[in-house]
This record gives structure tokens, C-alpha cells and sequence, in this order.
């Protein structure tokens, strides 16, 4: 109402020569419009009363017509004005549609506002044109009520865009960022770097030492048992349970990769001599033992070849090695 | 996820089952037939205990089902292999049908955004531009390295490899400490 003679006051500065009745009946007019605006589904019989008003202006008086001039002038004129405004609002409502961060009896009393102005600017334009836009900005405004539930846990802060294909991209994104995080505490040595790129690298390189490691196992696996029947004969079933219990805890996923590799190895090492092999002779494990626990990094990986020919009980395989390392590395 | 131990567990005895396999019918194997068996059979083994979760477990075995290795698929995975059997190819298909649609997608966006982006070409930075271009080409390096990775976006893709990376760890260390038993194993017996 306070909206509608605002806007109507223009109309009243420039209609001077107008009779107080004429007047009346034109901010009657108006404030029907205005009602039909802001409650399109509700008052089936507003329009109605609008269209009598119609009929006795163009039939009582010739005055009427010129009114209905000058109305026309007078809207037009007012269109003009309120052009830069009802743009501002639009895009605010908008930002009120997506914006989470505000409260919700402000978001909804700013979409009102801004809805009401949307409904100006349609008035302002010619009827039948404006009828159409009027149910756009509807159905637009019930599109935005759906997407609000959609993206709820989506924030767009102040000066950026709301559509929804960014905000859907920054969802991505910020999925993505989540996952970046959890592969960063998985990955040793990846925390220092900064930026995507160096720290898809260091995935990369995690990965394929790991690969490596795996290929290298099972040639390891594969020349110390030439009849592929390890552990099944050799461990009694009783002690797997207890044998796999004794697995390094500093190599569990969950927990923190520790970033020394000599805690690593300690940890091996304790493990090991934990484990079944308590029954052996510890001295004699020493040579082995450094052996072995030198392959246990990734990244001393290539360097354990030659740390492996040094061990005493692998001389023999020496040649061997070399050549299938010739093979099946380079 | 299952605690790790558990994990450990479940990879091993799979793993020893498909090496079964190998001892049970074949003879006389050369070092690097041996070494690909166990390597085979520890990725398929693997693979079994995160086949119902992730889908570079089911591409990786889709592959050594396709490189007629079915027989040692078979014998690991037991009753889930009928199911996968037929799957593997359909899943393959649906991949591909969904990358070619994505596809489309993509180049569909690509050309709304060239458009739009010969309108503010001047702001894109060359920075920015060299950036992305690095990323995309470790993505690609990345999707080579995870197994069915090509068929993944970039979520996925992120999500698998947190996965794989995971379960190659496991799988490093049961191997390795199998192989240090063993090893010691061998040279307790030489000794006594």
C-alpha cells in the first residue's frame, strides 16, 4: 500500500489538471493493479472491479480519455524512472534466494520487497506483456524456493555468483578440496606441498612406488619359494592369527604416516623380531635383517637392488637379480 | 571400513587360496611365471576384499578376467564370480556409454564457455591457464595409474585412488612380511 502511493505520487504531480474524482478513481485503479500484482491467484474478482472502472471512464466523460492519456504518459514516465532500481532488486532477490548465511525472516522479507518492485516494473509495462513476465517472476521465485532446499549446505559469500551452475561447481570443488585433504593426510611427505599439481604429483609417485613395491615383492616372494607353496606347509594354521596380530601399527591407514623413515624401520624392526622369528638366532638375522628392512622404504627403492647383491646368502642369486631386474624394471 | 588387521587377514587367506591354484596344477614355472602368478594373484586377491565397495577393484579384475586369468578369478572370488562375470563386460559398457554422454556434455559446456569466454578473454590470467593445464595432465597420469581410472571423473577418481592407495599399502606390507618370513624361515632350516 505505502508502495503503491509512492508510485503513485509521480502521477500525481504530473495529472494537476485532473478533478479530485477523477483522481480517486485513478488511485483506486491503481491500487487494484498493485493488488493484483502482489496476489495474482488469490483475487479473482479484483480484476473484475477493474475492468467496471474501465468501462465508466471511457463511458461517463470525454475527460477520460484524457486521462487515460496522461495515465499512460504518466506510466511510461514512471517506467523510466524506476528502470535502474527494479534491475538492483532482481539480482538482490536472487542473492536473498541462495544466501543461507542470512537469517530467514530477513531473506524473506527482503524477497518480498524485491518481488513487489519486480511487480512495478511489470505493471509499468504495457498489460498484456506484462501479464506473462508477471507469472515468470512467479514461477522463478518458486524455482528458487526448490533450489533453496537443494543446496542448503551450499554458502555463497558476499561477491560471489549465485546461479546455479557455480554454486554447483563450487560444491564440486569443495567435495573435491575434502577428498584432497584426506589423500594428503595419506600420503607421506605431501603436506609440505602446496598447490594441486605438486600434490597430485606426490600421489602419483606414492602410487606407483607402492605398485613398485608390489611388483618387487612378488619377485622377491618368487625366488625365495621356487615351488610356490609358501606358508601352507611351512606356518602351522594356529599361527596366523597370532603372526598377522604382530603387523607394525605404523603402517595401519588410519593412523598418522610417520614422516622419519627411521621410526619406520624401527618399527619394522620391532615387529619382526616380535614375531615368529623369535625362535631363530638373532645374530645370525643382522646382515638379513638390514637387508631387507633397506626395502622397506619406497623411496630407497631402487637403491635396495644393490643393497640387496651385498647381502651374503643372495650371492648366489646375484646374476639372477641383476638380469630380471633388466627385465622387468627398465 | 573394517579395521586393517581384519583386512590383512581377509587378503591373505584369499591370497593364499589363489596360490593354491598354482601349486595344485601346475609344474615346473621359470622365475618370472612365478613372479607374475604371485603378482596376479595378490591384486586379485585385493581386489576381493573391496569388490563390493570400490570400482577399481571390479575394473582390475574385469582386466585379468579379459586377459583369460578366469580360471584363477574363479577360484578366489568363488560365488562372486558368476555375478562378475557377466558384469564386467556390462559394467565396461555402461562406463563407456557414460563417458561418451559426458563426453558430449563436456564438449556441449566447452563451447557455451569459449563463447562466453571470447567476451572476457582479457581477464583470463596466463597463470591460471598454466596451472590447470598441469593439472589435467597429472589427472591423466593418475587415471592411467589407478586401475579403471580412465572411466572415473574427477570425484571418483580422487575417491578411488584414496581407496587403492589404502589397499596397496595393506597388500605391501602382508606381502612383505610374508616374504620376510619366509625368508627366515629358509635360513633357519639352512642353519639347522
Amino acid at each position: 500500500m505505502l508502495r503503491c502511493m509512492q508510485t503513485w505520487s509521480p502521477e500525481n504531480f504530473n495529472a494537476d489538471d485532473m478533478s479530485v474524482l477523477e483522481r480517486q478513481r485513478a488511485m483506486l485503479q491503481r491500487f487494484y493493479q498493485q493488488q493484483q500484482d502482489m496476489h495474482p491467484s488469490q483475487t479473482p474478482t479484483i480484476p473484475l472491479c477493474q475492468y467496471q472502472i474501465h468501462q465508466e471512464n471511457s463511458t461517463t466523460t470525454t475527460s477520460a480519455s484524457h486521462h487515460q492519456v496522461s495515465y499512460s504518459n504518466v506510466s511510461a514516465h514512471s517506467s523510466k524512472n524506476q528502470h535502474v532500481p527494479p534491475v538492483v532488486a532482481s539480482t538482490k532477490k536472487r542473492k536473498a534466494e541462495f544466501d543461507v548465511e542470512e537469517g530467514c525472516k530477513d531473506k524473506r522479507v527482503e524477497g518480498e520487497t524485491g518481488e513487489v518492485q519486480s511487480g512495478i516494473t511489470v505493471k509499468s509495462e504495457k498489460e498484456n506483456s506484462g501479464r506473462s513476465s508477471r507469472e515468470n517472476s512467479n514461477s522463478k521465485a518458486s524455482e528458487g524456493v526448490v533450489q533453496k532446499t537443494d543446496y542448503i549446505h551450499v554458502r555463497a559469500r558476499r561477491g560471489q555468483a549465485t546461479d546455479s551452475h557455480s554454486l554447483a561447481e563450487r560444491a564440486r570443488r569443495e567435495k573435491i578440496s575434502k577428498k584432497m585433504k584426506c589423500l594428503q593426510d595419506l600420503v607421506p611427505g605431501c603436506n609440505k606441498v602446496t598447490g594441486k599439481a605438486g600434490m597430485l604429483d606426490e600421489i602419483i609417485n606414492y602410487v606407483q612406488s607402492l605398485q613398485k613395491q608390489v611388483e618387487f615383492l612378488s619377485m622377491k616372494l618368487a625366488t625365495l619359494n621356487p615351488r610356490l607353496d609358501f606358508s601352507i606347509d611351512s606356518f602351522s594354521s594356529k599361527e596366523f592369527p597370532a603372526y598377522i596380530a604382530n603387523f607394525p601399527t605404523a603402517a595401519t591407514p588410519v593412523e598418522v604416516v610417520h614422516s622419519s623413515l627411521v621410526q619406520y624401520n624401527q618399527g619394522q624392526q620391532e615387529s619382526t623380531s616380535s614375531g615368529l622369528d623369535m625362535a631363530i638366532n638373532p645374530t645370525q638375522m643382522v646382515p638379513q635383517r638390514t637387508g631387507t628392512s633397506s626395502l622397506s622404504f619406497p623411496e630407497a627403492y631402487l637403491d635396495s637392488i644393490s643393497s640387496l647383491s651385498q647381502v651374503p646368502q643372495m650371492s648366489t642369486w646375484e646374476n639372477d637379480w641383476q638380469s630380471i631386474f633388466n627385465v622387468s624394471f627398465h | 571400513m573394517r579395521s586393517p588387521s581384519s583386512l590383512k587377514q581377509e587378503f591373505l587367506k584369499t591370497w593364499l587360496k589363489g596360490l593354491q591354484v598354482y601349486t595344485s596344477t601346475k609344474k615346473k614355472m621359470s622365475i618370472l611365471e612365478r613372479k607374475k602368478a604371485i603378482k596376479l594373484s595378490a591384486d586379485i586377491a585385493m581386489a576381493s576384499t573391496r569388490i563390493s565397495t570400490s570400482s577399481w577393484s571390479r575394473a582390475l579384475v574385469a582386466k585379468a578376467c579379459n586377459a583369460s586369468n578366469s580360471i584363477l578369478v574363479e577360484h578366489v572370488l568363488g560365488h562372486e564370480a558368476h555375478v562378475l562375470k557377466k558384469s564386467p563386460k556390462n559394467w565396461m559398457m555402461a562406463m563407456s556409454n557414460k563417458r561418451i554422454r559426458s563426453k558430449k556434455i563436456l564438449r556441449k559446456s566447452c563451447t557455451t564457455t569459449r563463447k562466453m569466454r571470447k567476451k572476457v578473454a582479457h581477464v583470463v590470467d596466463e597463470a591460471s591457464l598454466i596451472a590447470k593445464r598441469l593439472i589435467m595432465k597429472r589427472t591423466k597420469v593418475l587415471k592411467s595409474l589407478v586401475p579403471g581410472g580412465e572411466y572415473m571423473d574427477e570425484i571418483s577418481l580422487i575417491k578411488e585412488t584414496l581407496d587403492y592407495i589404502l589397499s596397496l599399502r595393506i597388500q605391501v606390507d602382508v606381502m612383505r612380511h610374508l616374504a620376510n618370513a619366509t625368508e627366515k624361515m629358509d635360513h633357519g632350516k639352512g642353519y639347522n
